[in-house]
């Protein structure tokens, strides 16, 4: 059902965990299927230091949490936020059909986080 | 890595003396059962002592056996069958001038179901209303994933004319109390009409190792499938009683009597019969141990793990557990990578992302339905192989819990 990079992602987050006195963070949950994920975020100069996810969700969840905190970290935050959930899947090989709306939650974090950051 | 199948409750492997039984089938007595020559005549033999089977191991004659390609076409027959019956000797009553004593006030037939059937009940019971056939009174089952008995008589009313309630749950294995809704059918029926009266089917798809008797159960329709219990795809019984209304889904053949038309798929039927013959009480009670281990265990050595069903009315082979923190299908996956094979809620409803309707009907919130895996046994695992499999399961979800950190 999955790709193997999806797969990879899964047996093998990346940027698993949380950061203490983080400068962002940004908690989202999907109300279909009852996902949750929270984004941690170290901005220094306007880019994205370091990033770090928590994921409650499918493979197709956390893989996706994974590939995306890799695709934004290190970039400018205006950058980052050019990231949707499309470049998510393209970056992962596909996903399933039923499974794109589980794309969409790493994105919709990291824009909570990032206003969290500058409501700070 | 070999795989350890552990998903019994979705397809189970055919047995090797069913395939032996079946061999013949292929090429050598091929034969058509309706053919006047010799290869009709052995088909039609080979056909009718299968049917015997069937008939003997649920009580019932011959006539009231009818062969399918399994429990989801079955539960299709049975509901559209019945009400499309009713339909029919109310249109034959009106054109031979006949009084017609029920449906006065042209009410449409009730059907009451459980809001946890398999969908194969859930959507033909959505059809025939969507048609203007019939209205559907959907039960809901207490937290333990039983129907309340009194819910059920409180349910029944004057043109309540099916009742399809399901032997044992499919997802979460719990036993629906059978027996006292047949006998408050009967009890019911002794207050009315010849033509108003209620017929009872139920869903016995998961329910192998239970009682089977038809006229014990006082059950008028019954679905079964062959592969859930060791033979192959695509056989499956409908035990129809005589003088239940029936009008057929399918026209153009005489096989079935009439009532399932199209050329019988024999060697599945043959293997299916076979499956019967060997079914026997020591594999229940080897089966039984093993969910006995592993519901035990997972309880004591999993925390914020829970048990979906009742324990004490469960079928003996399924084991359906919640974990806090953990969505099911990563589970599932994980638990696949280390070489188990586990189901997550029902197979037939993969690729539908809603959560599941038995678990929801059952009380439990989304993410605690979402956390739910089924783990079906089956005659082939032994201990050894439920052993390996809590150490896999309490890895797995140590390591979701980590990947879903302050959510857990």
């Amino acid at each position: 059902m999955y790709s193997d990079i999806v797969l990879e992602h899964f047996r093998n987050p990346k940027n698993l965990g949380r950061i203490e006195n983080a400068d962002g963070v940004g908690n989202v949950g999907n109300e279909i299927c009852g996902d949750t994920m929270t984004i941690y975020i170290k901005i220094k100069d306007n880019i994205i230091e370091d990033i770090k996810f928590e994921t409650l969700g499918c493979a197709a969840a956390i893989a996706s949490s994974s590939a995306f905190t890799e695709m934004v970290k290190g970039k400018k935050i205006e950058d980052a936020l050019k990231i949707n959930s499309d470049d998510v899947v393209k970056a992962l090989g596909g996903l399933p059909e039923h499974k794109t709306h589980c794309s969409m939650m790493a994105e919709e974090a990291l824009r909570v986080a990032i206003n969290n950051f500058r409501e700070k | 890595m070999n795989s350890v199948y552990f998903d019994n409750a979705s397809s189970t492997p055919v047995d090797k003396e069913v395939l032996k039984a079946m061999e013949p089938l292929w090429r050598k007595d091929f034969g058509n059962p309706l053919s006047i020559h010799s290869f009709g005549e052995k088909a039609r033999k080979t056909l009718k002592k299968s049917r015997k089977t069937v008939a003997n191991f649920l009580g019932a004659e011959e006539e009231e056996i009818i062969f399918t390609s399994g429990a989801t076409e079955s539960n299709n027959l049975a509901i559209k069958g019945v009400i499309n019956g009713i339909k029919n000797t109310e249109l034959r009553i009106k054109n031979d001038e006949f009084q017609t004593t029920n449906n006065k006030k042209g009410e449409k037939p009730r059907i009451i179901t459980l809001k946890i059937e398999h969908h194969s009940i859930t959507r033909p019971c959505e059809e025939t209303q969507k048609l203007g056939l019939a209205e559907i009174d959907f039960l809901s089952v207490e937290n333990n994933g039983i129907l309340n008995i009194e819910k059920f008589r409180q349910a029944i009313k004057k043109n309540t004319r099916l009742v399809s309630i399901m032997a044992v749950n499919n997802e979460v294995g719990t036993i629906q109390p059978i027996r006292k809704i047949g006998h408050i059918i009967v009890q019911e029926n002794a207050r009315r009409n010849k033509d108003e009266k209620i017929y009872f089917h139920t869903d016995m798809a998961q329910a192998y190792g239970l009682n089977y008797k038809m006229n014990d159960l006082k059950i008028d329709l019954a679905s079964f499938s062959g592969h859930k219990f060791y033979g192959p795809k695509g056989a499956g019984v409908l035990y129809i009683r005589k003088g239940t209304p029936f009008y057929p889904i399918a026209h153009g053949g005489m096989q079935e009597n009439g009532m399932r038309p199209g050329t019988q798929n024999l060697p599945a039927i043959v293997g299916m019969a076979k499956a019967i013959e060997i079914l026997n009480e020591e594999d229940v009670q080897k089966v039984g141990k093993l969910q006995s281990i592993l519901i035990d265990r997972i309880l004591a050595e999993i925390p914020g793990s829970f048990l979906n069903g009742s324990r004490e009315e469960r079928i003996y082979n399924n084991v359906n557990f919640g974990f806090r923190g953990v969505e099911g299908e990563s589970l599932a996956l994980k638990l696949s990578e280390q070489g188990f094979a586990v189901a997550t809620g029902s197979t037939c409803a993969v690729g539908m992302e809603e959560a599941s309707h038995v678990l929801t009907d059952m009380g439990l919130n989304l993410q605690q339905a979402r956390s739910s895996i089924r783990i079906t046994l089956g005659r082939q695992n032994v201990e050894k192989e439920v052993r390996a499999f809590i150490k896999a399961l309490k890895t797995s979800v140590n390591q979701l819990r980590n990947i879903a950190g302050n959510h857990v």
